[in-house]
């Protein structure tokens, strides 16, 4: 913290954007040769100006050749050919209707139960809504990045949550990026995957007391709840404090590979 | 370039073009800004990243030919203050420096910089300058971002910023000399209390003045 004795003193004189004003040449040649004659004279001012031009060279010799990395050019170049491809394939998606089937894989311990009927639960209303008008729409992400690691680092960022963001190549899904969904819940996020199947939306939030009995989870055994409405699946699994709720235009036992890889050998921690 | 005005929709392959040619040429002003804001390396480049795009989302409202750095260093401090808001923080000083943050930049021995202070500023240590910046006011950072790591006018960075031209100068008067101050009270420099213009007071970039005219006979300028 800066003592008393190191805060500036104005010269009463002048006032402190006229050192400024000469420092960065921002005067007329009769204002420069007037301030020239008065920091001659001014030990403040003299003190003042050189201080300060010593700093502004010395942040500039510092920093001023900062250069964007070129990963950073890479990135962003990609992520401009994102947003236009994005809008194409909103395009495509929505003439050719239902998405093809993908093989199914095996589930190991989970137990995929299918509840017909309407959801009750708000929270899946406002997925299923969110993944229509995000996710389906132009821009389905806040963020644009095919790297989980720095979409990991983003969701940090916005939200403070640390998140695992899964990597679903082996099932044909390449990452789009992230969005928050305050909509939802407070610190929500969603994950937006894109493939042959069209868009898969991975939001995570705190766990979801509300959450009806189209989403209970079978005491002792974990399992993955299903429901579809309106077009869209969404499957729904917990963990201590956390709920997961994935989806998309497939049908259940086509989300299946999905649901594994987010939690399998490909899981990122 | 292309001649589009403002609200011109332009396809999709030359929204893209145009963009990169315009906007694209100050990513590395936007680095700079992201940096002094974040101070991190990843930081900044997600910082940089998330700007671009929103920008280039928003391009259609860009007129073509008018101050494009400005236009892209205003969208990347609002999508900083919009990332802290949602974070419900407040600035705080940062810590410059980590893996990797020093492989970007010359040193500052290597950096021509006219004047009878080269000397002063080869012994400089590089990292200590940025503590030292980080120790500021996020306020104070970001005029110093804009002005001595960018080169704004301060009409330009009046711009960005959203303020009047006399704030960023008193903005500016007072973070260098808190910079200034912290310097010297480190030992990076002496100040000499005889009258300092015996030599010619040379900023690091082109005169204010001289460019605001130079602008004035040659029409606005990026």
């Amino acid at each position: 913290m800066m003592g008393r004795d190191e805060l500036w003193t104005t010269c009463p004189e002048v006032g402190e954007a006229a050192l400024t004003a000469l420092l960065d040449g921002a005067l007329t040649a009769d204002e420069r040769a007037q301030m020239e004659d008065h920091v001659r004279r001014c030990t403040t001012c003299s003190g003042d100006l050189a201080r300060q031009r010593l700093a502004h060279l010395a942040l500039h010799a510092a920093a001023g050749n900062l250069a964007a990395p070129a990963e950073l050019r890479a990135r962003v170049a990609g992520g401009l050919g994102r947003q236009g491809w994005l809008a194409s394939v909103r395009r495509v998606v929505a003439a050719a209707g239902v998405a093809a089937a993908i093989a199914v894989a095996a589930v190991g311990v989970w137990r995929l139960n299918a509840t017909t009927g309407h959801a009750s639960s708000s929270t899946a209303v406002q997925v299923a809504r969110a993944h229509r008008q995000e996710t389906l729409s132009a821009t389905p992400v806040a963020f644009v990045s095919a790297d989980p690691a720095a979409v990991a680092r983003w969701v940090r960022t916005q939200t403070g949550r640390e998140v695992a963001v899964p990597d679903f190549g082996g099932a044909g899904y390449h990452l789009l990026g992230v969005r928050t969904e305050s909509g939802v819940s407070r610190g929500a996020v969603s994950l937006v995957y894109a493939g042959a199947g069209g868009r898969v939306t991975c939001t995570i939030l705190d766990g979801d007391a509300s959450l009806g009995a189209a989403f209970s989870a079978p005491p002792g055994a974990p399992s993955v709840h299903t429901i579809r409405q309106d077009g869209v699946t969404e499957a729904m699994w917990l963990e201590p404090g956390t709920t997961y709720l994935m989806a998309s235009e497939l049908q259940p036992q086509e989300m299946l590979p999905l649901i594994a890889a987010f939690n399998g050998p490909g899981y990122i921690p | 370039m292309g001649g589009a005005s403002r609200g011109t929709v332009l396809k999709s392959g030359q929204r893209r073009r145009a963009f990169e040619a315009e906007v694209l040429p100050h990513l590395d002003a936007a680095y700079r800004l992201a940096y002094a804001l974040v101070g991190s390396r990843p930081d900044a480049e997600d910082l940089v990243q998330e700007a671009c795009l929103r920008a280039f989302a928003a391009f259609d409202r860009f007129t073509s030919g008018t101050n494009a750095r400005a236009w892209l260093l205003t969208i990347l401090r609002r999508v900083h203050l919009n990332n802290r808001r949602h974070l419900q923080t407040h600035p705080t000083a940062l810590h410059f420096g980590g893996p990797g943050d020093d492989e970007d930049v010359r040193d500052i021995a290597d950096t021509q910089t006219p004047g009878p202070e080269e000397e002063t500023l080869r012994a400089l240590d590089r990292a200590l300058v940025l503590e030292l910046l980080a120790e500021l006011p996020e306020d104070y950072r970001t005029v110093l971002a804009l002005v001595d790591l960018n080169g704004l006018r301060y009409a330009e960075a009046a711009e960005v910023i959203g303020c009047p031209t006399g704030t960023v100068m008193s903005r500016l008067h007072r973070a260098r000399w808190q910079l200034g101050a912290r310097l010297q009270r480190a030992g990076a420099f002496q100040i000499d209390t005889a009258p300092a213009l015996d030599a010619p007071a040379q900023p690091a970039w082109p005169p204010q003045r001289a460019r605001v005219l130079a602008e004035g006979r040659e029409g606005v300028a990026g």
